[in-house]
C-alpha cells in the first residue's frame, strides 16, 4: 500500500528522502525527540547533512498526521516535557517500502549515471 | 477562555512547548560542549532561524480542517488580543467607535431611505414589459390622460399591448362606525391587477368582470398594510364590507405586502375598479366621459415580440387620431411612452429624487472618509507608539504578516463596533424620519427598514473602512528595524510617517470645507427662500378641503353644504374670516386654468387663448387668505347667476393685458364674456421661486365647484380649530369627504419641506464632517506634544518660553490646515458650480459662504490645535527628560 505514487517532482522527491530518513532512524535507534532526531542524523550522515527544526518539525508533523509515526509527551530527566515520536505499525511496514524503492533508486540513478561519468571519465 | 484554548488551542501550544524544548536541548547540548551559555543561545538561535516561520511551516503540515480551525481560532485570538487592547485605552475606543459609527450610520440611513425611495421594486410580472402612457403637453411632459383617453387606447391597442389599463388617484371617507378616516386609494380599470402580474395574497384581485357598469360592483383590495392596521390581518377580512364614501362596499381581497401600490410613497389603503370612481370621486360630470379631465396614470404591457419602437408607432397614430376626434385637448399634446421599469414616482418627480439621493450618497460618503482619516490619522500615531512592542514581538519571531493582521483585525473590530453602533443609529434616525411631522403635501409613507441590503451595505462598510484606515498604519507599524527600535529610543515620528498624517489632516479639512460652504450656501439659500412673500396666508388659519359626498353631488346640494358650513363656521366667536377657494395658491394638486381671449390682444401663434390660472373664490376668500384688493372691490351677493358674469384679476394679469386701469375692461372663456370688477396683489401660485403670473379668479356663485377648500383665519391656535371645524362639517353632511384638513402655516411650510430639508441635511453633515475633522486635528496635535515631549522639556531646559512652544506646535498644525483649506476652497468653487441650480438667491459664488465657512473651519481648527498644547505648560522638565 503505497502512501504515494512515484515522485512527482524534485520536492516531493526532498521530502521524501528525509521522511525517510525519519522513519529510518526511528527504526534503528528507537522513539526520539524532534531534537534527538536532527542530531542522530547529522551524525550518521557525517556531519554532513544538517537538518534544522524548519524541516524536521514539519515532516514530524506530516508523518504524524500520515498516522506513519506517533508522538507522544513524556517527563524527561529533569521533569522537562518532551515530545516523543515512535514508528507504527503502519510506519513499519512504509519503512521497508520506501527503503525498497529507495534502494531501486539509487540503483536507477547509479546505472543512468556511471555510464555517462565513466565515459567522460575516459 | 480555557474552554476555548481546550478546543482549539492545544495543538498550537503543543508546538510551541515542542520548539521551545528542541531550543532548551540544543543550548544544553551546546553548553555541556563547553561553550558559554550566552554564546549558546546565539548560535542555537542562529541555526533556529525564525521560530514564526518554523511555526508556520509546521502547520502547514497539518490537515486542511486542522489549519481552517486555526485560522479561525488565529483570528479570534487576534480580535480577543484586539478588544483587550481597546478595552485598555476606552476614551480612544469610545471616540474611534462614535466617530466610525456616525459615518456607517449616516451611509446606512441614507441608505436605507434611498433604497426605500428608489431602490426597492414592486414585484411586477415581466416589468420589461410594462410601459407608462403619458400626455406630453406644452406645460407637463408627462401629464396624465382622460378615462375616455385611456378607452380609446384600450380599444385600438390590441395589436401592440396584450393589456391596457391604468389607475387614478382618490381620497375616499370611511366611515368605521366610531369615527370616519380619510383614505388614500386608486381606482384601477378591472384589467390592473392581471396586467401587472400581482395575485392576491387573500381572497382575489380586482377583476375586468368588477370594472362594468357605473357604480354597479361595490367592490374593493385592501392593501397589506391597511388590512393588518384595520383588521389585524385576519383573513375573514374578506368578505366583510367596508362603507366608503356613505356606501358599503365588499372586500373581495388583499395584496401582498411588497405591492405597495403604482407610485412608491404614496401607499394606497385600498383598491377600487374603475366604475366606481363617480362615487367614490364625486365631481359635478361624469368624469369616465369627460375628456378634458385629465386624471388617470396609463400602463400596458406589450405584446410578445412587439419592440418600443412599435409600440411608439401604434402611440403615435393614436395621438393623429386624438388630434383628430379632439383637438381642443390635443392640438398641442403627443402620446409619449416610457418603461415602467425607468419610472420610480413620475418621470419628473424621480428626476429630482435622483439628484437629491446622488448628492446625499455623495455627502455621507464624504463623511466617513473624513471618519476614516481620523481613524487611519490615531492608528498612525499609536503605530509610532507601538514601534517597541512590535519590534519586540518581530524579535521573538512574529512575522510580519501575522501582525499585520493583528492589527487589522483591531481596525475591523473597531470598525465592526462602529457599524454595529451606526446601525443603532441608523435604527433611531428611521424611526424619527417615520415619526416626524413633515407638512407634506400628500400622504407619503415610506416603508423604511433595515433590511439585508442595508445590514451588507454595513458590514461591507465596516470591513472596507477598517482596511481603509488600518492597513497604512499596520504596513508602518510593523516596518520597523528592530534593532534600530529595540536598542534606540528614538521618540517622534520619523519624517515620512509624520507626512503621511500631515496628507490626511489636509484631506479632512478640506473635505469638511467643502461640506461647510454646501452648508452655509444651502442655508442661505433656504433664508432667501423663506423671505419669499407667498402674498397671502399672513394669519394663522385653517384650511379644510372638501368634497361633498356623493349624497350631496347635484350642484345645489353641494352649493347648500359650502354656504351652510361657510355661515356655521363664521358664527363661531374664535373665526375671524372664512373664504371659499377651488384652488388655494401652493398647492401641487391643483392646476385648473382657463383660455382667455382679450380683445385687441394677439394670442400666440397656434393657440387660441392665454392658459391663465384661475380659481373660483366667494367673497369671503381675499380677506381670509389675506390678498389685498388694489383697485375695485370684492365679488359680493351681486355676483350670483343672475348677475352679469365679473372677475377680478391679479394685478401682473392687468399690466400683461391693459395699459391704465384694467377695472370695466372685458374679456372671453368658453364663450362668456367677463367683467372685471377688482384688481388684487400677486401671489405665488405654484412655486415660491417662480416670477410673477397672472391670476384671474371667477365669482363661486356664478361658477359651481363640488370641490372646495375652506380657508379660515382664527385667533386662537389654528391647530386646534382645524379639528373642530372638521367635526362642524361632518354634522352638517356626515358623508363629506375631507381630501385635506391642515393650518395655513403647514400649507406654506410645504413647499419648503424639500429646501429645509436639503439645507438642515446637508449643515448636519457639515457639522458632523467638521467636528470630526477637529477631533482628528486634536489628535495629531496631542500626538505630537506627546512624542516630542523631551525635544520640547529640551528647549524649555534651554530657556525657551512655553508661549513659543505652543507657537510651534500650533504653527505646524495650523499650517495643515490653511493647505487644507486651500485645496478645500478650489473643491468647494468646483461643488459650488455644481449645485448652482438648486440655489436660490443665491450666487453659487457667494463671497458670505466662502469667508463664513472658512473662518468657522479655522476658528475650530485653531481651537482643536490649541487644547492639547495646553500640556506643553504642565511638562515638568526633570520628569520628561528623567524618563528617558
Amino acid at each position: 500500500m503505497p502512501r504515494r505514487p512515484p515522485f512527482r517532482d524534485s520536492l516531493e522527491l526532498l521530502q521524501g528522502t528525509l521522511d525517510l530518513m525519519i522513519l529510518e532512524t526511528l527504526r534503528t535507534w528507537g522513539p526520539q525527540h524532534g531534537y534527538g532526531l536532527s542530531q542522530t542524523i547529522r551524525t550518521n550522515s557525517g556531519e554532513r547533512l544538517t537538518v534544522d527544526a524548519g524541516s524536521i518539525y514539519p515532516a514530524l508533523h506530516r508523518l504524524e498526521r500520515a498516522k506513519l509515526v506517533a508522538g507522544s509527551w513524556q517527563r524527561s530527566e529533569n521533569n522537562q516535557r518532551t515530545k516523543v515520536y515512535d514508528l507504527t505499525a503502519a510506519g513499519r511496514r512504509q519503512v521497508v517500502l520506501e527503503r525498497s524503492r529507495w534502494d531501486e533508486l539509487v540503483r536507477a540513478m547509479a546505472g543512468v549515471l556511471a555510464p555517462r561519468s565513466a565515459g567522460e571519465g575516459s | 477562555m480555557s474552554l476555548f484554548r481546550r478546543l482549539f488551542g492545544r495543538r498550537e501550544d503543543e508546538l510551541d512547548d515542542e520548539l521551545a524544548d528542541h531550543f532548551r536541548r540544543a543550548v544544553e547540548h551546546r553548553v555541556a560542549r563547553g561553550e558559554s551559555a550566552e554564546s549558546a543561545r546565539a548560535a542555537v538561535r542562529r541555526e533556529f532561524g525564525n521560530v514564526g516561520r518554523v511555526r508556520e511551516l509546521t502547520r502547514g503540515s497539518w490537515g486542511v480542517g486542522e489549519r481552517l480551525r486555526l485560522g479561525v481560532e488565529r483570528s479570534l485570538r487576534d480580535l480577543r488580543f484586539g478588544v483587550r487592547r481597546l478595552a485598555r485605552r476606552p476614551g480612544f475606543t469610545a471616540i474611534a467607535v462614535l466617530s466610525i459609527a456616525v459615518g456607517i450610520g449616516a451611509n446606512t440611513t441614507i441608505f436605507s431611505v434611498i433604497e426605500a425611495v428608489l431602490l426597492r421594486r414592486l414585484p411586477l410580472a415581466a416589468p420589461a414589459d410594462l410601459v407608462d402612457i403619458y400626455q406630453q403637453g406644452t406645460e407637463n411632459g408627462f401629464g396624465t390622460l382622460s378615462f375616455p383617453d385611456l378607452r380609446d387606447l384600450e380599444q385600438e391597442g390590441g395589436k401592440v399591448f396584450s393589456e391596457v389599463g391604468g389607475y387614478r388617484l382618490a381620497f375616499v371617507q370611511e366611515d368605521a362606525g366610531d369615527g370616519v378616516e380619510t383614505l388614500f386609494a386608486e381606482v384601477v380599470t378591472g384589467n390592473y391587477f392581471t396586467m401587472l402580474g400581482v395575485s392576491a395574497l387573500q381572497g382575489r384581485t380586482l377583476l375586468p368582470s368588477d370594472d362594468v357598469g357605473k357604480g354597479g360592483h361595490p367592490v374593493v383590495m385592501l392593501s397589506y398594510g391597511y388590512w393588518q392596521r384595520r383588521f389585524g390581518g385576519d383573513p375573514a377580512a374578506v368578505g366583510r364590507q367596508l362603507r366608503l364614501n356613505g356606501r358599503q362596499y365588499t372586500i373581495v381581497g388583499v395584496l401582498p405586502e411588497a405591492y405597495t401600490g403604482s407610485a412608491r410613497g404614496l401607499m394606497p389603503a385600498i383598491y377600487a375598479p374603475r366604475a366606481m370612481v363617480g362615487e367614490l370621486q364625486p365631481l359635478d360630470f361624469d368624469e369616465l366621459e369627460s375628456r378634458g379631465n385629465h386624471t388617470v396614470f396609463v400602463k400596458a404591457r406589450r405584446l410578445p415580440g412587439v419592440s418600443l419602437a412599435a409600440a411608439n408607432g401604434f402611440l403615435d397614430r393614436m395621438t393623429g387620431f386624438f388630434v383628430r376626434t379632439s383637438p381642443k385637448e390635443w392640438s398641442e399634446a403627443r402620446l409619449r411612452l416610457v418603461p415602467t421599469a425607468e419610472v420610480i414616482v413620475h418621470p419628473l418627480v424621480d428626476r429630482v429624487l435622483v439628484t437629491a439621493a446622488v448628492l446625499l450618497m455623495a455627502v455621507v460618503a464624504l463623511v466617513l472618509v473624513i471618519a476614516c482619516a481620523n481613524l487611519a490619522s490615531f492608528l498612525l500615531a499609536q503605530a509610532t507608539d507601538r514601534r517597541k512592542e512590535v519590534a519586540v514581538r518581530v524579535a521573538i519571531g512574529a512575522g510580519r504578516g501575522a501582525l499585520v493582521r493583528q492589527l487589522l483585525t483591531e481596525s475591523i473590530a473597531l470598525s465592526g463596533l462602529g457599524a454595529l453602533v451606526g446601525l443603532v443609529l441608523t435604527r433611531l434616525a428611521l424611526g424619527a424620519i417615520e415619526r416626524a411631522d413633515l407638512p407634506l403635501p400628500l400622504p407619503i409613507a415610506l416603508d423604511l427598514r433595515i433590511d439585508a441590503a442595508v445590514l451588507w451595505l454595513g458590514l461591507g462598510l465596516a470591513v472596507v473602512a477598517g482596511v481603509a484606515f488600518g492597513l497604512a498604519p499596520a504596513l508602518q507599524a510593523t516596518k520597523t528595524d528592530v534593532a534600530s527600535t529595540l536598542k534606540n529610543e528614538t521618540v517622534g515620528g520619523r519624517p515620512r510617517r509624520v507626512s503621511f498624517r500631515a496628507g490626511l489632516v489636509v484631506a479632512q479639512v478640506a473635505l469638511s470645507l467643502v461640506l461647510l460652504v454646501g452648508a452655509v450656501l444651502f442655508l442661505r439659500s433656504l433664508r432667501s427662500r423663506l423671505a419669499i412673500d407667498p402674498g397671502f396666508g399672513y394669519s394663522p388659519a385653517a384650511i379644510l378641503s372638501f368634497q361633498p359626498a356623493s349624497s350631496a353631488r347635484s350642484p345645489d346640494r353641494a352649493r347648500s353644504f359650502f354656504l351652510q358650513l361657510r355661515e356655521q363656521v363664521a358664527a363661531r366667536p374664535d373665526i375671524e374670516h372664512v373664504g371659499l377657494t377651488s384652488d388655494l395658491p401652493l398647492s401641487p394638486l391643483n392646476n385648473a386654468a382657463s383660455l382667455v381671449d382679450v380683445p385687441g390682444v394677439e394670442p400666440l401663434p397656434g393657440s387660441e387663448g392665454f392658459r391663465i390660472d384661475r380659481s373660483t373664490v366667494d367673497e369671503g376668500y381675499f380677506e381670509a387668505a389675506g390678498i389685498p384688493i388694489l383697485e375695485g372691490r370684492s365679488f359680493g351677493e351681486m355676483d350670483d347667476e343672475d348677475g352679469a358674469p365679473t372677475a377680478i384679476v391679479s394685478e401682473t394679469f392687468a399690466r400683461r393685458f391693459w395699459a391704465g386701469s384694467a377695472l370695466g375692461r372685458t374679456f372671453r372663456v368658453n364663450g362668456v364674456d367677463y367683467t372685471v370688477v377688482g384688481v388684487t396683489r400677486d401671489t405665488k401660485i405654484a412655486t415660491l421661486g417662480e416670477d410673477p403670473r397672472p391670476q384671474l379668479y371667477l365669482p363661486y356663485l356664478q361658477n359651481q365647484d363640488s370641490y372646495l377648500t375652506l380657508v379660515a383665519t382664527t385667533t386662537r391656535d389654528a391647530e386646534r380649530i382645524v379639528p373642530e371645524l372638521m367635526a362642524l362639517a361632518r354634522r352638517i353632511d356626515p358623508d363629506v369627504v375631507v381630501i385635506e384638513a391642515k393650518t395655513m402655516d403647514r400649507h406654506l411650510a410645504a413647499m419648503l419641506l424639500p429646501h429645509r430639508l436639503a439645507a438642515w441635511l446637508i449643515a448636519a453633515f457639515g457639522a458632523v464632517a467638521l467636528l470630526l475633522s477637529s477631533i482628528g486635528l486634536f489628535g495629531i496635535v496631542s500626538f505630537a506634544v506627546a512624542a516630542r515631549s523631551r525635544e520640547m522639556a529640551i528647549r524649555m531646559a534651554l530657556g525657551s518660553a512655553p508661549r513659543t512652544i505652543v507657537r510651534l506646535q500650533m504653527g505646524s498644525a495650523l499650517s495643515l490646515v490653511l493647505v487644507g483649506g486651500g485645496v478645500g476652497l478650489a473643491l468647494s468653487l468646483l461643488a459650488a458650480r455644481v449645485l448652482s441650480g438648486a440655489l436660490y438667491g443665491v450666487d453659487a459664488m457667494d463671497p458670505v459662504a466662502f469667508v463664513v465657512a472658512p473662518a468657522v473651519l479655522l476658528g475650530v481648527a485653531v481651537l482643536a490645535a490649541w487644547l492639547p498644547t495646553r500640556r506643553v505648560r504642565r511638562l515638568s522638565v526633570v520628569k520628561v527628560l528623567r524618563s528617558e
